[in-house]
């Protein structure tokens, strides 16, 4: 916003839930305090489809130590309570949680053509893909519509692929805790921070099996497959399992050891 | 109030440049963070629509 609008508005400040996510998201990006956002022009409180009010995108340049990729990070407003005047989230008194008590995240590797493009024309910042808005709406969705709520080692079979391409084998989701992002207190309770990562459906089919976590846990030990930060990368083209087929049988081993954990979204 | 006056409410003045609708949803456009809270103040007073 320019200077002169700022005048025009000094006493506008965003609600109680959403500043505090605000906040949160200063603390993790001091560098980006007023990132890129999708918006709902029609609320979800006002008749509007689309439950997320807002959707912020930052520029992640990722960790090479942590075997982290630069990337896009998207997180999502509206699953908790960011007005708490139960304009959309009913206030339950023994609830300790923010409205659903989670907002949604997720991490989108850069191609390398925008790597390249933003290595020839630093001074010309890249706009991030606004396909993974649509993919958080739809879940939003389904969180609404039935009341449902996500848990970290949650799967979600998405069955067509996440950004609507032809060619891309990543169609399923795994529900991790993000872990720049974690948990926070706001004043209307917790809000936990679910990052959805795009996995292929071998993979969800042993997170199924034994346990998304377990599954997740396999996917953090590679950059290819999203290393410490779980980066969703939708130019993979073999599941952890074909790149590391020694994990397959460490998880036989383990499934025979611990048993399976089934928690899945269909 | 009904959905053409209220989608009018909500969306407020849109003073940036980048601001476009979200490929595939008409309902969601792409905009800073920091312009969009005085729509979403004038929006405030439309509870229990």
């Amino acid at each position: 916003m320019s200077a002169s609008n700022l005048d025009k508005k000094p006493d506008v400040k965003p609600p109680p839930g959403l500043k505090a996510i605000i906040d949160h998201l200063f603390q993790v990006y001091p560098d980006q305090p007023n990132p890129l956002q999708v918006t709902t022009l029609l609320k979800y409180w006002l008749g509007g489809q689309d439950p997320l009010d807002y959707i912020s995108m930052y520029n992640n340049k990722g960790d090479a130590e942590k075997n982290v990729p630069p990337h896009w990070h998207y997180i999502s407003f509206g699953l908790s309570d960011l007005h708490g005047d139960e304009r959309v989230h009913l206030r339950e008194e023994e609830s300790h949680r923010s409205g659903m008590g989670f907002e949604l995240t997720f991490r989108l590797a850069k191609t390398e053509a925008e790597l390249q493009q933003e290595q020839d024309c630093p001074e010309k910042p890249l706009r991030p893909p606004t396909w993974p808005a649509n993919l958080l709406q739809a879940i939003g969705r389904y969180c609404f519509q039935t009341g449902n709520g996500l848990c970290f080692g949650d799967n979600i079979p998405w069955r067509k692929s996440l950004d609507g391409s032809d060619n891309s084998m990543l169609q399923s989701l795994l529900v991790a805790q993000d872990p720049q992002l974690g948990c926070i207190e706001t004043p209307f309770g917790t809000v936990d921070f679910c990052q959805i990562v795009g996995v292929f459906e071998h993979e969800l089919e042993q997170a199924s099996r034994w346990n998304g976590r377990g599954v997740l846990n396999f996917l953090r030990e590679d950059i290819q497959t999203g290393g410490e930060w779980l980066v969703t990368n939708m130019e993979r083209t073999m599941s952890v399992f074909e790149l590391f087929p020694e994990t397959l049988i460490n998880l036989q081993d383990d499934l025979e050891k611990q048993g399976s954990d089934l928690a899945g979204v269909n | 109030l009904p959905p053409d006056e209220s989608a009018s409410v909500d969306a407020g003045p849109l003073v940036n440049s980048q601001t476009c609708y979200v490929s595939g949803n008409s309902n969601m456009i792409l905009n800073h963070q920091n312009d969009n809270f005085p729509a979403d103040v004038q929006a405030g007073g439309a509870k229990g629509v």
